[in-house]
């Protein structure tokens, strides 16, 4: 059994103000990264609702909230590593509760395999309008102890408190192990 | 400690054009990149026998944030090569992410297994940034590929860690200096960077604890430059096999790797250009 939690970002962290993006390319020096850039273009985006210093902003929270409800009843989190980043990570995506790693369903298998109880979480909060997401924040617990329900609507309050909606939360099995 | 049995790292200055093909064409090429560069590293090994494969890299983040890029489609094409293909790839932690793999490997409590961790820093779509810049002069580009025997009680001494203040690499270099004072190693590799930079490892710890900065004949090497730092010392004879060393390495953003290793008396070296 795991827990399940769908949420989505409807607001930027100053609504109704103008922030500046602090979005910044690498330098472009000759033709070819203009047309390197042009191949990883997109056609569509979502809107980008947090600048680089907000999106990690955004995750300590999230990280804060997750680690205030779930602590000892969780052993690890994995969280899909979505770089660049111009600016160091916050202090609260460090510790050894915590990996950053591309393949969050490839992690969840080899943690589930080991019988650990985890949290998997996977972000598509976009910064510019060349990254990959939705404004979705998914999460999953795995072997949730018996008061999780309560746990998650606590927690639900606690995302809702900083820009996210909750488009879905309920339990589900575990398929993919 | 861990014992490395192999350590290789193949120079891929320039990527092949096929990359500019498509996301699609560019994951296979570095799949079979990847896929060749393990089944090198482990002719012996067998799949079972490694409980932890992970690439790691500095500068490939881009792709994947775009989805220009997919992790499954470089998989897939190193499945082609090896029996071993890498099962996750994280480029969060920069230079220092072989540290923060093994750190992550630790938890799971692996003792007397292999791990094989991947640094592959491949500039495939030729970005001038990546070439070189003055935050750390001209960059090598390549695949490291490391392979690691986990002690039969599981435990190996390390650290990975990020920094309180702006000045990342003097408290990387004042970590390291506390390192070597309990460590039995008394040697360590440095990150090569351009000389005026690298001066801050003289200010704070002393040269004969140091093992030279490479940066003038290899350029930045990203999270490589360990593993080209122990390669070249075994070419050049001054390798001791059972030797404790002390292995690390730290990005400009501030975080830092730290572990002691020994190499194992047959251990393979190899840098192919």
């Amino acid at each position: 059994m795991r827990v399940h939690y769908e949420g989505l970002l409807v607001t930027t962290k100053y609504a109704n103000k103008l922030t500046p993006s602090t979005h910044s390319n690498p330098p472009f020096t000759d033709d070819m990264d203009f047309e390197s850039f042009e191949m990883m273009g997109r056609s569509q985006w979502a809107t980008p609702l947090v600048t680089y210093e907000e999106k990690y902003g955004l995750l300590s929270d999230i990280l804060r909230v997750i680690r205030g409800h779930c602590g000892s009843a969780c052993d690890e989190m994995i969280l899909n590593s979505r770089m660049p980043s111009t600016i160091r990570m916050p202090q609260e995506m460090f510790g050894s509760d915590l990996f950053l790693v591309l393949d969050v369903a490839a992690e969840t298998r080899r943690l589930w395999a080991e019988g650990r109880r985890f949290i998997s979480i996977q972000e598509g909060f976009v910064r510019n309008l060349m990254e990959e997401g939705e404004n979705e924040l998914v999460l999953d617990w795995y072997r949730p102890p018996a008061d999780a329900g309560d746990r998650l609507h606590q927690m639900i309050r606690g995302f809702e408190a900083i820009g996210l909606k909750t488009c879905c939360a309920d339990e589900r099995e575990v398929e993919a192990a | 400690m861990l014992t490395v049995e192999a350590v290789q790292y193949r120079s891929i200055a320039k990527f092949p054009d096929c990359a500019r093909q498509g996301g699609r064409q560019a994951a296979a090429a570095v799949g079979e990149m990847l896929g060749v560069e393990i089944a090198r590293a482990t002719p012996t090994i067998a799949p079972e026998q490694i409980s932890f494969n992970m690439c790691v890299s500095t500068i490939m983040d881009l792709l994947f944030a775009t989805g220009w890029l997919k992790w499954p489609d470089i998989v897939e094409a190193a499945s082609r090569f090896t029996d071993k293909p890498p099962e996750n790839f994280t480029a969060s932690y920069e230079c220092a992410g072989w540290g923060f793999a093994l750190e992550y490997a630790k938890r799971r409590f692996l003792p007397g297994s292999h791990i094989v961790i991947t640094v592959a820093d491949l500039n495939v779509l030729d970005f001038s940034f990546w070439r070189g810049n003055p935050n750390w002069g001209n960059s090598g580009f390549g695949i490291a590929t490391v392979v690691f025997k986990v002690p039969e009680d599981g435990r190996f001494p390390l650290i990975a860690r990020v920094a309180q203040s702006s000045y990342g690499m003097a408290e990387f270099c004042v970590d390291l200096r506390k390192w070597l004072e309990t460590s039995e190693s008394g040697l360590a590799n440095v990150p090569f960077l351009p000389s005026g930079m690298a001066e801050i490892y003289t200010h704070f710890l002393k040269s004969e604890c140091l093992m030279p900065n490479l940066h003038g004949q290899y350029g930045h090497c990203f999270g490589s430059d360990t593993w080209v730092s122990y390669i070249t010392h075994a070419k050049s004879g001054r390798l001791d096999a059972g030797r404790i060393y002390t292995a690390t390495s730290a990005s400009l953003r501030g975080y830092w790797s730290i572990t002691d290793l020994t190499f194992s008396d047959d251990c393979r070296f190899e840098f192919t250009a």
